[in-house]
């Protein structure tokens, strides 16, 4: 091992990162070059010194003012618990159920084709969207308050899925606009915010569980 | 029990206060803040403003920057008080977080940098003139202004790395880059300060 070879490795040795055969050529080296051996006590004082970088230095004014002002334009972001949550979905989803007149997430029934059933069913469909999405933004909310708990990979992995099933239900409701009482593409609309609400529901527990 | 008797530095909490003690304070602070109890969250920034502060300054080298860091690090740590899980002190919680802040504003500075094609202020790149160096206590200046002549990448990893003893794993997680070029980065940084600390 030479000196290039030696200033090369130095850092790795000094942390102990050597592979043995590694280290005993260093220390051979070490043992008979002078200049190789200045550069390792500069490198050893200068490890010394650096965590006197680390102390604790008062901000020159008092910052908190600044601080204080900013948060209080803003909401404190609500504290989800699971329960709190399931239970205000459950409450929500209950709701669904009354306005469907079925269960919520069961297909929506073929109405009668006239123009008032499809005005009916047109209010009915925009109210069931609603529910669909506060329920939604419920899980969305405590999703995001727990997405540092999940790794990186994992939230964009489910980010990249509920885009296309927001791609999909935007495709769907287009459908409806021009034919709102179609038993298929409501049954589409139905299972397609089910498959939204499910796959929130699984990430928020696997979010609690980590 | 560890008593707070050996670790004198860590900030106003007296001797006689048990480190228990001062984590279940901590502990109903930030579930007081949590609530939305500002005054509990003013407590917190009292207790950890000059630890961040000295990572934010150390990180970009910028007194008013570092004021303008710690100040997003704090409104940040509020907006997310709902991830921390106590199971470290809220300090280590808050580093990553002050780092990332860091590191962010580098981002688009230099973006915003890319744009200019001339600087005037060459002194934080030239070599500290060496008779002016000197021996003792203000070998940590000398340390300091050194620091200011690295790329901000070795910087932040010398900083991060051996001021503040955090693992090339952890570095890689805060900053984003792989712990190889994490382990790189230190490598030129120390060569970097040591050619510029040489008397």
């Amino acid at each position: 091992m030479n000196c290039p070879d030696v200033e090369e490795r130095l850092s790795a040795y000094v942390d102990g990162d050597l592979g043995e055969a590694e280290f005993q050529d260093l220390e051979l080296h070490l043992a008979t070059c002078v200049a190789c051996q200045s550069e390792e006590r500069e490198l050893r004082a200068l490890l010394i010194e650096a965590p006197g970088l680390a102390q604790e230095v008062s901000p020159p004014r008092d910052l908190w003012p600044g601080i204080a002002a900013r948060i209080r334009t803003q909401r404190r972001p609500r504290v989800f618990t699971l329960g709190s949550t399931l239970a205000a979905l459950a409450a929500g989803l209950a709701l669904l159920a009354i306005l469907t007149g079925r269960g919520p997430f069961l297909p929506v029934a073929p109405n009668a084709q006239s123009h008032a059933a499809a005005a009916g069913e047109a209010a009915r469909l925009a109210e069931l969207e609603r529910q669909y999405d506060r329920v939604t933004a419920e899980l969305l909310a405590v999703l995001n308050a727990r997405r540092d708990s999940l790794p990186p990979e994992t939230m964009a992995a489910v980010e990249q899925d509920l885009r296309s099933i927001d791609d999909a239900l935007g495709r769907v409701r287009v459908a409806l606009a021009s034919d709102p009482t179609d038993p298929g593409l409501n049954h589409l609309l139905a299972s397609t915010h089910q498959k939204k609400v499910n796959a929130l529901r699984h990430v928020v527990r696997l979010a609690a569980q980590l | 029990m560890e008593t707070l008797g050996a670790t004198a530095d860590r900030g106003t909490i007296p001797f006689t206060v048990q480190a228990d003690d001062a984590r279940a304070v901590e502990r109903a602070q930030i579930a007081k803040a949590r609530s939305g109890d500002l005054s509990a969250f003013e407590a917190l920034y009292r207790a950890n403003a000059s630890r961040i502060y000295g990572l934010c300054l150390r990180l970009c080298g910028d007194p008013s920057l570092a004021e303008d860091l710690t100040q997003e690090a704090f409104v940040r740590a509020w907006q997310k008080l709902d991830s921390f899980r106590g199971e470290s002190a809220f300090s280590s919680w808050l580093y990553p977080l002050a780092v990332n802040v860091a590191l962010t504003e580098r981002r688009s500075r230099r973006r915003r940098d890319l744009r200019l094609v001339v600087t005037d202020d060459l002194a934080p790149f030239e070599k500290p003139d060496p008779a002016a160096r000197s021996q003792g206590p203000e070998s940590q200046l000398d340390l300091e202004r050194a620091l200011s002549s690295l790329p901000p990448g070795a910087r932040s990893v010398f900083v991060l790395h051996d001021a503040y003893g955090f693992k090339h794993q952890e570095i890689a997680e805060m900053t984003g880059v792989a712990a190889g070029t994490s382990k790189a980065q230190l490598h030129r940084a120390r060569r970097l300060l040591r050619e510029v600390l040489k008397p």
